[in-house]
């Protein structure tokens, strides 16, 4: 015997506001997720550029290190950087990696304008190849910074506005800083090219 | 690196053909003989290849605009990231050869100087741009040929995309068959056991799941209580009427989908 109504009594308006809430966070939190993978997948781009330019950096050492007279405190610098980068990057530690991946940046800068100073290092095929593929790396560097910077500015936007904010505490997002680099440390190391 | 705003750099809009002679260096029978072997070579390959000439590049780098191309044009497949931007700045005196992130490997970036510093550059320093373009895109296809992508894959995505817009149709019958289950019994704790499991499998989060839960028996309640053997089963009926919206294939057009660019390549100058 169901009651025919047709007046909509008013806790099922509580009801349905009830359901409407709770697919509202749904959507809320999935969005949040969707936001913080890409920052991480950005992230882990950033990490395989940088270890791509650790690798040719240990190229470029075995290059130089070959040079009787080249002055090693540069090459002990850049060496002790790279070490620094690799063990923040197995620690997983964000602010950790970014902080050992622009000492890296300024190491790297000086050790090739000391570089320069030695022609008959800078003749070689093998100098030019490191060159050309440092232009490169640093330039997937730049990118890739730019576009995580791009990614997490979505995500903060996301997790520090209202209301967004107290649901992103609530579900237990935490804010991800931005790749900002050191004063002095914005100009890649330069190189010249002869034609 | 210049700290201006990129997103001031207005790219050209999307061309229709291969070649886009804005700095007008390159003449008619260049541009037509490019044209052809490039949408010859796509048509192959899925490779795609573009050749841009720029007037001005407005005070940026040119692997800041290379790069801006590629991505807002969307070169190159989507499935492959295989786009390749031949950027030619005469006035700023620079070339570069943008390399999408599916061809790094065929064409690492010392290969693309290579082909810059040996065959590309010389021409332009004598002004001779129509030489020039025509020794790089010979010499780009040359290396990149050598990278098969399986093309049956691109038919495959329509497919795709049609089995998933048939599938959203079934979801919007589904949840009208669950309601109608709903409505079938006065009892109303099955919603909320639907919702909380639902939640359960997809979010791992307490808040999401107790509001699934409670938000699942409301509904329950509400379509057990007021709607009790009224919401009818009418599933036939909806297969019958729910036609597919979208029949058209939506990877046509000139650009597919896009393929994605990690800023490899190289540069020249003169």
């Amino acid at each position: 015997m169901a009651k025919n109504n047709t007046i909509i009594p008013k806790w099922t308006i509580i009801a349905a506001a009830i359901i409407l809430i709770s697919l509202w966070l749904g959507s809320i939190y999935n969005n949040f997720v969707t936001l913080e993978v890409k920052v991480e997948q950005a992230w882990s781009d950033v990490e395989v550029q940088y270890q791509r330019r650790a690798d040719l950096v240990a190229e470029l050492l075995g290059i130089v290190e070959g040079a009787a007279d080249f002055e090693k405190s540069t090459l002990l610098e850049v060496t002790s950087a790279r070490t620094n980068w690799l063990n923040a990057q197995n620690e997983g530690d964000i602010n950790m990696e970014i902080e050992a991946a622009t000492a890296f940046d300024s190491a790297l800068s000086r050790l090739l304008v000391t570089v320069e100073a030695y022609p008959t290092l800078t003749a070689t095929e093998g100098f030019k190849n490191f060159q050309v593929e440092m232009a490169g790396t640093e330039n997937r560097i730049a990118i890739a910074r730019e576009d995580y910077n791009s990614v997490v500015s979505e995500y903060s936007l996301a997790t520090r506005r209202f209301p967004g904010s107290v649901l992103a505490k609530l579900f237990g997002f935490d804010t991800v800083d931005l790749f900002e680099s050191n004063a002095g440390t914005e100009t890649a190391p330069t190189l010249e090219f002869d034609f | 690196m210049a700290q201006a705003v990129l997103a001031e750099f207005i790219v050209p809009s999307v061309p229709d053909e291969w070649v886009l002679d804005e700095a007008q260096v390159l003449s008619e029978d260049t541009e037509t003989e490019i044209n052809r072997q490039l949408k010859q070579f796509e048509a192959e390959t899925s490779t795609q290849i573009l050749v841009v000439t720029l007037q001005d590049l407005k005070g940026y780098t040119i692997e800041e605009v290379a790069l801006k191309i590629g991505r807002e044009w969307g070169v190159g497949q989507e499935e492959f990231d295989n786009g390749i931007v031949f950027l030619i700045a005469p006035n700023e005196q620079e070339a570069r050869i943008e390399v999408g992130r599916g061809l790094e490997g065929i064409m690492p970036d010392t290969i693309a100087y290579a082909i810059l510093e040996k065959f590309v550059i010389p021409q332009f320093a004598k002004e001779d741009y129509n030489a020039g373009v025509i020794q790089g895109v010979y010499y780009i296809v040359n290396v990149v040929a050598n990278e098969n992508f399986d093309t049956s894959v691109l038919t495959e995505q329509t497919k795709i995309n049609d089995f998933l817009e048939f599938f959203a149709g079934f979801g919007m019958i589904f949840f009208w068959m669950i309601l109608s289950f709903m409505s079938q019994s006065r009892s109303w704790w099955a919603g909320g056991l639907f919702g909380g499991l639902i939640a359960a499998i997809f979010a791992q989060n307490w808040w999401i799941i107790i509001s699934a839960t409670l938000g699942g028996l409301l509904l329950d309640y509400i379509v057990s209580t007021f709607f009790y053997r009224k919401i009818k089963n009418t599933v036939f009926g909806s297969l019958h009427g729910g036609g597919r919206s979208n029949g058209g294939n939506s990877k046509g057009g000139f650009i597919g989908g896009g393929g994605s660019f990690g800023g490899g390549g190289a540069s020249g100058r003169w």
